[in-house]
């Protein structure tokens, strides 16, 4: 019996194994006795009781096979007629006869070739009662067609659904069971071997005998490390090691870096690593790489696995970010971009759908990874087998729906907060300092500015040669008393602020333009609406109202109850006074970099008007999650704009191509992503190809009266500063001085520019900023609304579902979620105590790994349509004890590896073991397995003496060859052959170039969760190594190495062929192996002999027999 | 049939026979694995390659072998295989009929064909004067004029003609029928795909085993020397290779006896042996300069044009490996007309012309050179796109997409040549009349080949896959 069964048993009134299934119906039978059986008009409860109890069970676990679409055996199970009527073995119902009926009887199990729904367990009583009470009764059918499953279109059917599938096995929390007392118990100190053997006594089998311990020996390293056991080590291990020397040996691999490289490459299989997005133009998925770094160093740092999916989940939001023992920089926020390492294609036609299948492919990914659930089948119907439902599903969507994808500006080492603090303090000094200062400055008179901007407009229009232009300005300068430096700078204002349609501050200072030079702006037609559109009002967000988040440190908003500091910052020439609610990247500093995202908004315009400033920044505006403007504009046009206006306020507009997105959901994001800034005032949404006038700008005072411009600009300025230093409310003046001062125009006179020492501190303290670390990353968005979609089709939207968890999981009621997107809370419902499947899960995985199958074979699949397990009590037995260990990897990991059913000789020895479990399923043996490419590739490398132990970086780029296709264009970089010798974690994952080598031997497509890999067996694995250039150059590497490593003549090759064997395969030779190696070589000796230097004889022989050992089948598996 | 679910298919024969079948040959174990590096030492009959052991057919199969022509972009059917005079007649004048929602939505006037039809053959089939050569050979076509995809976007439709699914990552029709069939060459794959220079929107997926064995999945040839990675040895000397792995041989039987005989290794071990045998055959399957000038003149490779001659190579390539017993070659196109294949957006008439006149010679000689051979009756042909085009214009001289009706043909093995099946509606919009699937399709291919597309199945993910999923139908008028 399955375990699946036994679980099942239990809502079975009587044994399972058949014979009480007679004795039931008869029981049944006799219960039912009274009821009436003649089958007449169906009544209202008839009717219920079927729409309510039969239908969702036709509908649900028949209908796929004997439908519309198909009908097996001839069947069809949606109307009386064809129940009555039947298939090709006869009537399936016969009405008032349940305990005939071909129905009853095949969802009874009655028989071996009578058992439905098909491979799948008996279905619980409660559901056979129903279906025998059905028939019993007549078969009430009213006619009429079947009810498309879907939540709200049965809702009580779901509900009677879900009943039965919630106690499926793995849903049901793990009891850690009684370890069962094999035989011999000496054998089997770990309960795991108790486990194993009781199971295997059972049968009437036994455990094969210990593998040698160089067989061990190089087993551990590589399940552990991925990589071949030095001859050190294996010298030093001996023939007889006691338990506490292989305990070393253990303890030493799990310390190793190696370990977290080879366990992360296992890890990227789950969430479809890639370093590109795929398709058409396969562009770069940005920092992935940080991803795989953070795997390497979590595994190596034994990070407990619930902190571990917290940080998945919700890294980004921990209220206590694991930071890096070494760097100190925020580990967990990294752990957050594997969400975004799915496939991606530029120009999706449909964007919501392209939204809706990238989320889909989120929610796959997530539920067979971290609780092996094919959550993502519930996407258009309820699941078929599982308790998952379609509300399940998109209340999980709307996780993700309420988030965001971020390029996180991660502080690299803790300098980086500690610094920013410290400028705050130094720009609360500069703002107290600022007030007395500039009272007492323009106690003095200054700052000067009419003289400077009358000589300038002088000196712009007297037409004066370039070459005579700075003794020229020099000797105004002289002349007036003027400081040559700063009048040099107004005239290259008044310059800008001449130009045709100039916003310049300065603008409306300049004097009639009779010369020509000043032209009167064109005045900004006012803001109107079309008259083709009046539905929507426009709109305006300000950057200052609620909802806009800040990514990094860039927007960082000055810390409340610091008074008025806000309101400067030092600019690149002087200080700059900010009007209030901008949104400002540089208001710390220029070098900090972050992101600032305003609320979600739809899309009711075809124009959105931006207000802003900035340089060396960007603007985007994502539309439905879309992620790849970056790259490519089609489609999206005018989505994302290079803001580069200086330092003043400007209108930029997106306008071209907005109307084919009316109605979507987006967001806008302000980017700084180096040492410039940007700065947002205000958005306006409107339907006016135009911004909205008046300029921000006000108007100058010199309107009329005739009188010269400059008359009234000192007054304007000084009151400007002066209200500022006052506490008074701060008028235009205010502004134009914060303009000029900006643009170092103000000339201070012997007073000094106010605070000049501490503008300097700052200026030098933000020049020795560490520059943030980046990395992808998810954030929180505002909470967008979420709908079931009908069949999945964005373009039906049905009812309103919230945030929630799995119902199977943590129950029908809300969640409470205090603000936010709700992951942190999602997170902790994962990692819950009550999650029966978050261990389970795991420790299979990691058994997986050790013993080449999980207990349960379909390690990403726990449900109905998942194997069961084959040791169920020992899967919960090590689900109970990991977690009652703190989630540790590395000590599962220790005590799988020194267990007694582990250190088996993988041999098929025993053939009567072999015949009675041919697939191993009951461990009488360990499993012989294939390297996977990546540790072939490794084992090659470091074989060969060649293996770079390098950890961390970028990746490097994939090797080229001619049979990858002909769209080299899409790619920039070729990597080198050998890829620079690197383990392959770190080579490239390019989704359109994947590696030849690794593909061979299985890499998985990176689309979903893949965690259990194919192993196929294909001529093309033979053709790589008697072929690929990579593997003859490591095998001419190991050639030349050997040879260094014992130079001159050998006399007798036996002891250089002892030491390649025991490097490349973990023992000696045997001698009939020695045997054909010196065969090897004495063939190759006559050719060898034929050119060159003897030198390189040597080589081309000794590489012929490195090749060799790369070839045999015994150093690509491992025993 | 449903082979047993992700193990190798060798478990479907009972174990221990099997291995008793390879212990008791009179050799033992160690003749079969590098038999061909003894060939004093004939391999036991009854060999196969290590993952294409044929599985045996339904029914009694009308074909071997398939050749798909694939049409990379989607040709237009108005100018080739479906005439409609009334487009001629309204030509420039606004459709008329309503208009699904296009690729562009740059939609125009109607556009008649700038191509006139001719009845062909003693059957008369009307073909376009774009295809002078093929439509010589009309009384072997079976023309379906009344195709539909589901897909009006490059890379989905690709995958569903390929694999039955809209997406990436399914078995494609290649991978089943060897899957279905196994391989008839022990030297050489059994699907292969020669690489014309235009790898499908979509990519290599198209061709991929999804699910199956990754021993089903398409090899990929080169149009060129050598046509496969790591086929050439790297050895200085030929006999220093065969040294080595003599040598690898005894290594391996020592590392057999001390491991017992499992499964993997000996499926390697075989597969070393295919590898080995390849290195020759694929070459030599792959290399035309010893085809008679006679024949290269029937695939066009003395033609004017280089893509005539580039796939007059890949045609005759397709016929020696079909020869050799490889099931399943598909053809993707050159650049005949730069990167646009038949996708013509615009300039409908130099795209077609240019795609036309590359193939039209070869195809014919293709034909011409199996019938010769005995082998058009065993060799199913299949020439089709994803999915048609437009008969209103896009802008002003090109054609969308349009999955709605368009034109196919199929020749040879157990297909009534000569005939048209199905229509569209008189502008050649919409299949009116016998519309046909994709998924028909496939299951009529595979009945061809002997197989039932409703029990060619495969277990993966606790579900039986099919490559008609739960659809399909054979159409049965198209068999001859």
């Amino acid at each position: 019996m399955s375990p699946a069964a036994r679980t099942r048993s239990d809502s079975w009134p009587v044994g399972p194994g058949g014979t009480g299934f007679r004795a039931w119906v008869t029981a049944g039978l006799a219960l039912l006795g009274t009821v009436i059986r003649a089958v007449g008009t169906p009544n209202d409860s008839q009717v219920a009781f079927f729409e309510e109890r039969v239908r969702p069970f036709l509908v649900t676990e028949c209908r796929e096979c004997h439908g519309p679409g198909r009908q097996r055996g001839g069947l069809r199970v949606d109307s009386r007629e064809a129940l009555l009527r039947g298939g090709d073995s006869g009537p399936a119902v016969l009405p008032g006869r349940a305990s005939e009926s071909r129905l009853f009887l095949a969802v009874s199990h009655a028989g071996p070739d009578l058992a439905m729904p098909k491979d799948r367990p008996r279905l619980a009583g409660a559901v056979l009662r129903d279906i025998a009470r059905w028939i019993d009764e007549g078969a009430v059918f009213p006619a009429g067609s079947d009810p498309v499953p879907g939540s709200s279109e049965h809702p009580s059917g779901w509900a009677k659904v879900f009943e039965s599938r919630r106690h499926w096995w793995s849903l049901r929390p793990p009891v850690d069971p009684t370890i069962p007392a094999p035989r011999d118990p000496d054998d089997a100190e770990d309960a795991v071997d108790r486990f194993v053997f009781a199971r295997l006594e059972a049968e009437g089998l036994r455990a094969s005998p210990p593998a040698t311990p160089q067989v061990w020996l190089r087993r551990v390293h590589g399940v552990i490390t991925g990589l071949p056991p030095e001859p050190a080590q294996l010298a030093a291990f001996g023939t007889d090691p006691s338990m506490e020397a292989r305990a070393r040996v253990v303890d030493g691999l799990l310390a190793s870096p190696a370990f977290g490289e080879r366990w992360a490459r296992h890890w990227m299989d789950l969430v479809r690593f890639a370093d590109s997005y795929g398709h058409e133009q396969d562009y770069p998925i940005p920092h992935a790489w940080r991803y795989r770094d953070y795997l390497i160093r979590a595994f190596n740092a034994d990070v407990p696995y619930g902190r571990f999916v917290q940080e998945h989940l919700a890294g980004d939001l921990l209220p206590n970010p694991r930071r890096d023992p070494v760097s100190g920089h925020d580990e967990s926020v990294l752990a957050t971009g594997f969400w975004y390492l799915h496939q991606a294609t530029h120009a999706p036609v449909d964007p919501l759908q392209d939204e809706a299948d990238r989320i889909d492919n989120q929610i796959d990914v997530f539920s067979k990874t971290f609780l092996g659930l094919t959550v993502a089948c519930a996407r258009c119907h309820d699941h078929k087998f599982d308790a998952i439902s379609t509300r399940d599903y998109y209340s999980l969507a709307a996780f993700l729906r309420s988030s965001r994808q971020d390029i996180a500006s991660i502080d690299p080492d803790g300098s980086l907060e500690s610094r920013l603090e410290s400028l705050v303090q130094h720009h609360h000094v500069l703002s107290r300092s600022l007030r007395p200062a500039i009272r007492a400055a323009l106690g003095h008179g200054s700052p000067k500015v009419a003289p400077y901007l009358e000589a300038a407009v002088g000196l712009v229009r007297a037409g004066i040669p370039t070459n005579a232009w700075s003794g020229r300005v020099a000797g105004a300068a002289r002349d007036l008393k003027l400081d040559a430096g700063i009048l040099e700078r107004w005239t290259t204002e008044v310059r800008a602020a001449s130009a045709i349609g100039s916003q310049h501050p300065l603008r409306p200072w300049l004097p009639p333009a009779a010369e020509g030079g000043a032209a009167a702006p064109a005045p900004t037609p006012a803001l109107t609406r079309t008259p083709a559109d009046r539905s929507t009002p426009d709109w305006t967000l300000r950057a200052d109202d609620a909802g806009w988040m800040p990514s990094g440190q860039a927007f960082r908003p000055p810390p409340a109850g610091h008074g008025d500091q806000g309101t400067w910052r030092v600019g690149s020439l002087g200080l700059e006074h900010l009007a209030t609610g901008l949104g400002h990247s540089g208001r710390w500093a220029g070098r900090l970099q972050g992101a600032l995202r305003s609320p979600t908004f739809a899309l009711t315009h075809d124009h959105l008007h931006l207000h802003l400033a900035g340089r060396g920044s960007r603007v985007r505006l994502v539309i439905a999650r879309y992620g790849l403007r970056e790259f490519n504009p089609l489609l999206f046009e005018a989505t994302q704009l290079d803001v580069d206006t200086g330092g003043d306020l400007a209108w930029r507009s997106i306008t071209s191509g907005l109307r084919r997105h009316r109605g979507r959901l987006a967001y806008l994001e302000l980017l700084d992503d180096g040492d410039g800034f940007i700065a947002l005032d205000r958005v306006v949404s409107s339907d006016n190809p135009s911004p909205p006038s008046p300029p921000a700008h006000p108007p100058g005072p010199a309107d009329g009266g005739g009188t010269p411009r400059p008359v009234g600009l000192d007054q304007t300025v000084h009151a400007g500063l002066r209200s500022w230093a006052d506490d008074a409310p701060g008028g235009p003046g205010l502004d134009l001085a914060s303009g000029l001062w900006r643009r170092g125009l103000l000339d201070w006179g012997a007073s000094g520019e106010p605070a000049a020492a501490e503008v300097a501190r700052i200026r030098t303290m933000t020049t020795n900023l560490p520059a943030p670390i980046r990395a992808l990353a998810m954030t929180d968005g505002s909470v967008e609304p979420a709908r079931i979609l009908v069949r999945g089709d964005p373009k039906t939207p049905g009812e309103p579902v919230p945030r929630r968890f799995l119902e199977a999981l943590a129950g029908p009621g809300p969640m409470g979620i205090a603000r936010g997107s709700g992951r942190l809370e999602w997170a902790q419902a994962v990692t819950s105590p009550t999650n029966p499947l978050l261990h389970r899960v795991i420790v299979n995985r990691v058994w997986a790994h050790l013993f080449g199958r999980g207990l349960v074979e379909t390690v990403d699949n726990f449900g109905a349509l998942g194997t069961p397990p084959s040791h169920p009590e020992l899967l919960d037995h090590l689900a109970v004890g990991f977690a009652r260990d703190g989630g540790s990897l590395k000590r599962l990991i220790r005590r799988l590896c020194l267990t007694r059913t582990f250190g088996q000789a993988s041999e098929a020895s025993d053939a009567r073991a072999e015949a009675a479990d041919p697939s191993n399923r009951l461990l009488h043996r360990q499993n012989l397995r294939r390297l996977e490419g990546e540790a072939l590739r490794d084992a090659l490398l470091a074989t060969a003496g060649n293996l770079d132990r390098r950890r961390f970086g970028p990746a490097v780029p994939t090797h080229m060859t001619p049979f990858m296709g002909d769209r080299m264009w899409v790619r920039n970089a070729n990597g080198p052959l050998d890829g620079d010798r690197r383990r392959s974690v770190y080579q490239e994952t390019r989704r359109n170039f994947l590696s030849p080598l690794f593909v061979t031997f299985d890499l998985p497509i990176p689309e979903s969760t893949v965690g259990r890999r194919n192993g196929s067996n294909v001529p093309a694995q033979a053709l790589a190594l008697m072929n690929d250039p990579f593997v003859r150059q490591q095998a001419i590497a190991w050639a030349h190495e050997v040879i260094a490593g014992d130079p001159g003549p050998v006399a007798d090759p036996r002891e250089r062929i002892g030491r390649l064997h025991r490097r490349a395969l973990g023992r000696d030779p045997a001698p009939a192996e020695t045997r054909a190696m010196l065969d090897l070589l004495a063939g190759t000796e006559l050719e060898a002999g034929s050119s060159g230097s003897d030198a390189e004889a040597e080589v081309r022989r000794w590489t012929e027999l490195c090749h060799a050992i790369f070839l045999t089948q015994e150093f690509t598996h491992v025993p | 049939m449903s082979p047993d679910p992700g193990t190798a298919p060798e478990a479907a024969l009972p174990r221990w026979s099997r291995r008793r079948l390879l212990r008791d040959s009179a050799l033992g174990f160690g003749a079969l694995a590098f038999s061909a590096l003894f060939p004093s030492q004939a391999a036991p009959g009854g060999w196969a390659p290590a993952d294409g052991r044929p599985r045996g057919t339904h029914h009694r199969a009308r074909a071997r072998n398939v050749i798909f022509l694939y049409m990379d972009g989607g040709v237009s059917q108005v100018d080739t295989f479906d005439p409609k005079p009334r487009l001629s007649r309204e030509d420039g004048k606004p459709f008329g009929l309503r208009m699904e929602p296009t690729q562009f939505e740059d939609n125009g006037a109607t556009l008649g064909s700038p191509w006139a039809f001719r009845p062909r053959g003693r059957c008369g089939l009307p073909i376009s004067e774009l295809f002078p050569w093929i439509g010589s050979r009309a009384d072997d076509l079976c023309v379906v004029r009344s195709m539909v995809s589901r897909f009006s976007e490059h890379n989905a439709a690709n995958y569903f003609l390929h694999s039955g699914t809209g997406m990436s990552g399914r078995p494609s029709l290649g991978a089943w029928t060897t899957y279905g069939l196994g391989s008839e060459n022990r030297d050489l794959p059994g699907y292969v795909v020669l690489d014309g220079g235009l790898i499908p929107s979509g990519g290599v997926d198209c061709f991929g085993s999804g699910f199956l064995p990754a021993s089903h999945q398409a090899s990929l040839f080169r149009n060129d020397l050598p046509a496969l990675a790591n086929i050439l040895p790297l050895e200085s000397r030929p006999d220093l290779q065969a040294r080595k792995l003599r040598s690898v041989r005894a290594l391996d039987r020592t590392a057999l006896d001390r491991l017992g005989a499992h499964d993997p290794l000996e499926a390697a071990i075989r597969n070393a042996e295919l590898a080995y045998r390849m290195q020759m055959a694929v070459p030599e399957a792959t290399d035309i300069s010893g085809e008679s000038a006679a024949t290269r003149r029937l695939y066009g490779l003395e033609a004017s044009s280089e893509h005539t001659r580039a796939y007059g190579r890949q045609c005759l390539v397709a016929r020696r490996l079909v020869e050799r017993g490889v099931r399943f070659v598909e053809l993707t196109c050159t650049r005949a007309h730069g990167n646009a294949r038949w996708d013509a957006h615009g300039d409908l008439r130099n795209n077609h012309s240019a795609n036309a006149r590359a193939i039209d010679q070869p195809i014919a000689g293709l034909l011409a050179d199996l019938e010769g051979r005995g082998l058009l009756g065993e060799t199913v042909i299949l020439w089709s796109g994803e999915f048609g085009r437009t008969p209103f214009a896009q802008g002003r001289d090109g054609r969308d997409h349009n999955p709605h009706g368009f034109s196919l043909w199929m020749a040879g093995g157990g297909v009534r040549g000569g005939m048209a099946y199905g229509s569209t509606d008189e502008y050649g919009y919409k299949a009116v009349e016998n519309p046909v699937e994709i998924h028909d399709l496939h299951a009529t291919l595979l009945h061809l080949l002997g197989l039932d597309h409703e029990r060619l199945t495969h277990r993966f993910g606790g579900r039986d896959h099919r490559l008609t999923d739960v659809h399909g139908r054979v159409v049965h008028d198209l068999l001859a």
